[in-house]
């Protein structure tokens, strides 16, 4: 099989084909279908069960390792008294992560995604079924640390948030330009690292502005608690739409 | 089958084509020939209401580095048509 491409954009027509060509009576059915329109089917199906329950949904997206589990228990230990939240935790293999959140008192799931790289809308769905939805204020959607799928799969969230570490270096916005595009929030974690680097905090700045100008940039560091209370103020603030 | 991969739909075309390939066989796409096309990222500003093509690592009009922008295409990740007979 040769699949014809054209980087312009244009499609090749068939070779050779002129009058009294069989292939004149090739039908053409027109589809359109989009290829992500199940999952996107099942991510509706997501945000209206959400909605029903007053559920704010965040999709957290990052590399592995950039520090995602640790800042969700310091946000549940820091919040939880004010407000009612769950976690769905997905990770290819192991429940580590769900058990560390286990330990905030904070009701969670674990998805595992096996070979996946990143979680869809129905792994989502099932995993509403085991969490006491009427209870829940905030949901925090752990996805598969990876900057490039999980962009790409909507898991009926409110808004997607992006976490980058400083230690990935500054240019990772351009390198997943994706991810922080459709991000409305960037944390910059594991800031308490920075004088032991040789990260440009302006130019990753400068980066992520190009991809996302309005992307909302907070520098954090959970061994510190520094910068955290401008994430739960966007927390507070996602909630109250 | 015409399949219409954006150039920001987070779908590598060049994937797609491999996966396919080796997928297809034994199944009803065995002898489907599929044809790529690739939409530009195409963006448009809505201050100086510019419409340009955009660099996936730089998204901002070069016109007036302004920002509010939207996507107008190249997020597409669809089939288009289906020829046969």
């Amino acid at each position: 099989m040769e699949p014809e491409m054209n980087l312009e954009g244009d499609a090749l027509p068939l070779p050779g084909m002129g009058p009294g060509d069989p292939r004149e009576d090739v039908r053409v059915i027109a589809l359109e279908e989009n290829i992500l329109g199940a999952n996107e089917v099942v991510a509706g199906e997501v945000r209206e069960i959400l909605a029903k329950k007053k559920i704010t949904a965040l999709n957290l997206i990052s590399s592995p390792g950039s520090g995602k589990t640790t800042l969700l228990v310091e946000t549940l230990n820091a919040i939880t008294g004010e407000i009612a939240c769950a976690v769905i935790e997905g990770d290819q293999r192991t429940s580590n992560d769900a058990q560390r959140i286990a330990q905030t008192g904070v009701p969670v799931v674990q998805v595992n995604t096996r070979q996946a790289c990143h979680l869809n809308a129905s792994q989502v769905k099932a995993a509403l079924e085991q969490l006491p939805l009427d209870d829940i204020q905030l949901l925090l959607i752990e996805n598969v640390g990876n900057l490039t799928c999980p962009a790409a799969m909507d898991l009926g969230e409110a808004a997607k948030v992006v976490l980058m570490s400083i230690t990935e270096g500054e240019d990772k916005p351009a390198k997943y330009p994706l991810a922080f595009h459709l991000a409305q929030v960037l944390l910059l974690t594991k800031m308490d690292l920075l004088p032991h680097l040789r990260f440009d905090l302006e130019l990753c700045r400068r980066y992520a502005n190009q991809v996302n100008p309005k992307l909302r940039i907070i520098e954090t560091s959970a061994y510190d608690q520094d910068g955290l209370d401008q994430w739960f103020e966007f927390l507070r603030f996602r909630l109250s739409r | 089958m015409d399949l219409e991969i954006g150039a920001f739909s987070g779908v590598e075309v060049e994937a797609l084509q491999f996966a396919l390939e080796v997928l297809s066989p034994g199944t009803l796409l065995e002898t489907t020939r599929f044809t790529f096309h690739t939409p530009h990222l195409l963006l448009y500003c809505l201050d100086c209401e510019n419409e340009y093509i955009g660099d996936p690592e730089d998204l901002l009009c070069p016109g007036c580095l302004g920002m509010d922008f939207e996507v107008r295409q190249g997020r597409e990740m669809v089939v288009r048509s289906i020829h046969g007979t």
